[in-house]
């Protein structure tokens, strides 16, 4: 019997699509980071990793698609909120549109719909 | 990878911090800022152990890296004991690195009698310091990254800070032979570093040293055998020396016979501020007219060093009221003298001829 070890493919997965979900986790309202994680997680990703979603932050914003401000809280230090700049929402769509495509495909491969037309598709 | 478990929210970005040491300041301070927080909160929200909750420090500093996209480390994966090129250490090493040059160039002065000012020191260390710092520059601006950096910092700043301590240990010595030299002695005709170095005693007790009187006073070898025990040189009990008139000038003679008396001599007559060396043929000038047991050296103690403690004999050297190259005799052959220069430590002093 092949061990198959899911975890690390999962952990591949989610370092290609971190960009766009963090992205989305933040288009309805702004957050701090572990509000993303939160809402990651409640989305469904449960084990998407705490680190990963921070140093994303950090990127996207050096990148000029977050912006930050920081807010002081009730309970102590202040927490640093992220929110998206218009060209963080225009980074989204890009990132909707290439992941319904891919989606789409894998999809239709994974249930071998691809193979019952004559044609396949390029998925490139 | 520490195998401590971080018991603290603090503890636990400590150590995050710790993995992501190589960062420059300012980048380090943005990915780490807030994140003391966070982990505060995580622990706050019910998940004590954050090993558990969030993995090790090592793998957490590494997600953190590759999600901002920052290149992991190159040399230290699996050797986190490995030498960290943070702040801190350069801080520290730069302290180490003034400190032990201010101990190498107190060390010269003091051997210099004492003549270093402190002005000199802190030049010195200033430029150690801009040397360490240029280094640290163009290090970083270099491209170099991980342990290739940190071995290429090493080697520079040791370069920088060797040559930065041989500059202050000439510029020291320049300073101090600006001083005025009285003429006996051979700074004029020495050149530090190139000069031929006489045999330096590698080890001046193994001949012992004898202080006779020669001088119109009494009871100043003792103290004379005192300053030299003190210095480190193996002494044996003065004695009275037959020098017949009693001599104004000290000079030191040694037993060619025994191995490493000439250099014993040498670094006697050094060590008391530049004294005449020449070898001594029986029987010598003192009372037994031989050598001591054990003794191949022997300072014959006239007028001017009679009665002095050693800072007032070499006060008495730097104000030119002292000449030392008088060869004693008026019938000795043209004898080959080694000639040390106050100013200089005995390493460098030179051998030169004079006549009688």
């Amino acid at each position: 019997v092949q061990h198959v070890e899911p975890q690390l493919e999962r952990t591949q997965l989610l370092k290609g699509i971190l960009d766009a979900v963090v992205l989305a986790a933040l288009a309805a309202a702004d957050g701090y980071g572990y509000d993303v994680v939160r809402r990651l997680r409640a989305g469904g990703l449960a084990d998407i990793a705490d680190a990963s979603v921070y140093g994303t932050l950090r990127r996207l914003f050096g990148q000029g698609l977050l912006t930050s401000y920081v807010v002081p809280s009730d309970e102590g230090p202040h927490r640093k909120y992220y929110g998206l700049t218009a060209s963080g929402r225009d980074a989204l769509a890009a990132h909707r549109g290439e992941w319904t495509q891919f989606a789409d495909a894998v999809g239709a491969i994974l249930s071998g719909i691809a193979f019952e037309t004559k044609e396949v598709r390029n998925v490139d | 990878m520490s195998t401590d478990t971080p018991t603290t929210a603090g503890m636990y970005a400590q150590e995050v911090r710790a993995h992501l040491a190589d960062l420059p300041a300012e980048q380090l301070d943005s990915i780490m800022d807030g994140l003391d927080t966070h982990f505060a909160e995580v622990v706050a929200d019910g998940q004590p152990d954050l090993v558990a909750a969030l993995g090790t420090p090592e793998a957490y500093a590494a997600d953190l890296r590759a999600a901002a996209g920052i290149s992991q480390r190159a040399a230290t994966v699996g050797t986190p004991s490995s030498f960290k090129w943070s702040r801190q250490h350069s801080a520290l090493t730069f302290a180490l690195g003034i400190g032990l040059v201010g101990l190498a160039v107190a060390v010269i002065a003091r051997r210099q009698a004492g003549v270093a000012e402190v002005g000199e020191v802190l030049a010195v260390a200033l430029a150690v310091g801009v040397a360490w710092w240029v280094t640290r520059l163009v290090v970083q601006r270099s491209g170099l990254s991980g342990g290739r950096r940190t071995i290429a910092s090493g080697a520079l700043a040791f370069g920088a800070m060797c040559t930065a301590a041989v500059c202050g240990a000439v510029v020291v010595d320049r300073e101090s032979g600006g001083g005025a030299p009285s003429p006996g002695f051979a700074w004029e005709t020495s050149l530090p570093f190139t000069s031929v170095p006489f045999p330096l005693a590698s080890d001046f007790t193994s001949t012992k040293v004898q202080v006779a009187n020669c001088s119109e006073h009494n009871g100043v070898a003792r103290m004379m055998t005192q300053i030299l025990a003190d210095e480190g040189f193996t002494t044996v009990d003065p004695t009275n020396g037959t020098c017949d008139p009693k001599i104004d000038t000290s000079y030191v003679i040694y037993n060619e016979g025994t191995a490493g008396a000439e250099a014993v001599a040498n670094t006697v007559a050094g060590v008391l501020g530049g004294l005449s060396v020449e070898p001594g043929t029986l029987p010598i000038k003192v009372g037994s007219g031989a050598w001591a047991e054990g003794s191949g050296v022997v300072l014959l103690l006239g007028n001017d060093l009679a009665g002095k403690t050693l800072e007032q004999i070499l006060d008495q050297a730097r104000g030119g009221g002292f000449t030392a190259t008088t060869a004693p005799g008026p019938a000795a052959p043209p004898v080959t003298t080694t000639t040390v220069s106050l100013i200089e430590p005995p390493l460098f002093g030179t051998t030169t001829t004079v006549g009688p």
